[in-house]
């Protein structure tokens, strides 16, 4: 079986905030098809990282490729590095999408021109073959019979389903999860759980930052455990979740038992 | 009565015809000043927000002293302050004086320049408003900043701004009459003069108050309505 080729590659990833290291040096890679879980205590350093691999926050060290493209990082003269291009970063995010905790839908659009913006405005693909994706991407979610509606209308679980067909409406190599159900009533915790599963059941490329240990166990190919900023441990879930798994993450999948 | 209505008429001795040219001037010197203080409130906005540390406390102190003093001082200043320290200026080195400035161009100026202090407030609040989160999903998609401002940032702030932005167009429309010093012949000027020059300061007064109310109200009610429409997905 040939390995398939990397979509995102980090290296060394540092980052502090004043004098607080939140990110210690973390190395990643993400190779088509893979789901990787990054599970973790809060202030493990789990969303910042995540919010590193798109540029939402700079990193202070180390380096990121989607694909064979280098993040445009460079160093400015404090010795500090900053994004050198930002119409690179731009063209470099185009290639990945992002799905927030607070879900993040534009009040201002309809359903429809929510999920459509991106590939028209950004992507400048042709509308009538973004408004057919669109539609079967809605159908996909289950959000048919919502296209007219705004975003204060639906529920928690409605927009988020709603902003994973925005996610997906470009045909991202890679899909960023923030904690995507931590907002919702745990009874729409399943719904958009079961439609991440069948993502990652047709092949897409996710990193996912969650709680859902259930999912993380079931779904991910691969579950990477960050504590004080660093990888704890990681490997399939078959390990992570069986009795040779590290003493540390144990304790963190149960912290009653401690 | 006879008399009022001659006065009010589009006869040889009716001030109908001046009143209505007054008062489209009126309406073009605050719909200009409305333009200018738009587009430099937007800058000081901007210049607030994301400027470097001197451009910020510059914008500030614009801010702090354009709202601070009268607006009558900004006019004088500005038309006949200005002109005579250039002139003495050009006396000393010997250029050609140049003569006063064009009327419509200073008022506007002026009041243009005491509104954007105002508006740059206001817009400042307006993207302060928005959650960060509607900044990141499209930073996160690949918009440039640009279009990130054009598709989600300005209608988003056109919400809250805009009944906002309707107070200063009136207040931009009620300033406007101090351009009368001037000798602008806009809706102020023209009826001092009708009062003046007929001896009906009453009449004449009424009859502005009465033009100033109904350019308000119908002005009001435009921003009403562009608040409704800016507003329609929030609503229920």
């Amino acid at each position: 079986m040939t390995v398939p080729p990397p979509v995102l590659t980090a290296t060394n990833i540092r980052k502090s905030f004043g004098d607080r290291e939140v990110l210690a040096g973390i190395s990643l890679e993400a190779r088509e098809g893979e789901v990787i879980s990054i599970l973790g205590g809060s202030g493990s350093g789990k969303s910042t990282f995540l919010r590193c691999l798109n540029l939402l926050e700079v990193p202070d060290e180390g380096q990121i490729a989607i694909g064979d493209v280098q993040a445009p990082l460079t160093r400015n003269r404090h010795g500090r590095l900053e994004v050198s291009d930002g119409r690179a970063a731009a063209r470099l995010r185009t290639q990945t999408a992002m799905v927030f905790q607070g879900f993040n839908l534009w009040p201002h659009l309809t359903v429809l021109q929510n999920v459509m913006e991106a590939p028209l405005r950004v992507h400048r693909r042709d509308r009538d073959e973004v408004l057919a994706t669109a539609r079967s991407l809605l159908e996909r979610v289950g959000m048919a019979g919502f296209h007219a509606a705004y975003p204060k209308r639906l529920s928690g679980g409605q927009q988020q389903r709603v902003a994973i067909a925005r996610a997906l409406a470009t045909n991202p190599k890679l899909v960023l999860f923030d904690e995507p159900t931590s907002a919702l009533d745990p009874e729409r915790v399943r719904e958009v759980l079961a439609l991440m599963r069948s993502l990652a059941e047709e092949g897409r490329t996710m990193i996912v930052v969650t709680h859902e240990m259930a999912f993380a166990r079931d779904v991910s190919s691969r579950v990477v455990h960050l504590m004080n900023g660093r990888v704890e441990s990681s490997g399939p879930p078959a390990h992570m979740f069986g009795p040779d798994a590290s003493p540390a993450f144990r304790a963190f999948l149960s912290p009653a038992a401690l | 009565m006879m008399d009022d209505l001659t006065l009010l008429g589009f006869g040889p001795d009716g001030w109908a015809p001046l009143l209505l040219k007054g008062c489209l001037l009126t309406l073009a010197v605050s719909a200009t000043s409305m333009a200018i203080g738009t587009v430099l409130g937007v800058l000081l906005a901007w210049a607030r927000l994301k400027g470097p540390g001197w451009l910020r406390r510059t914008a500030l102190v614009y801010g702090v002293v354009l709202r601070g003093v009268p607006e009558l001082l900004v006019i004088l200043l500005l038309y006949f302050g200005l002109p005579s320290l250039i002139l003495s200026l050009s006396e000393t080195f010997g250029w050609e004086a140049p003569g006063l400035p064009p009327p419509f161009l200073v008022g506007s100026l002026s009041v243009g320049l005491v509104s954007a202090a105002y508006q740059a407030e206001i817009f400042r609040g307006g993207v302060g408003a928005i959650p960060r989160g509607q900044f990141e999903a499209a930073r996160a998609m690949g918009f440039s900043d640009l279009l990130c401002f054009h598709r989600i940032v300005l209608p988003q702030v056109a919400r809250v701004v805009l009944p906002a932005l309707g107070n200063v167009w009136q207040f931009n429309l009620k300033d406007s009459a101090l351009i009368a010093v001037t000798g602008l012949s806009e809706l102020m000027r023209t009826s001092l003069v009708a009062a003046g020059s007929t001896r009906h300061p009453f009449l004449f007064f009424g009859v502005a108050m009465a033009l100033y109310l109904v350019l308000t109200t119908l002005s009001s009610t435009a921003f009403h309505y562009g608040g409704r429409y800016s507003n329609r997905w929030d609503r229920g």
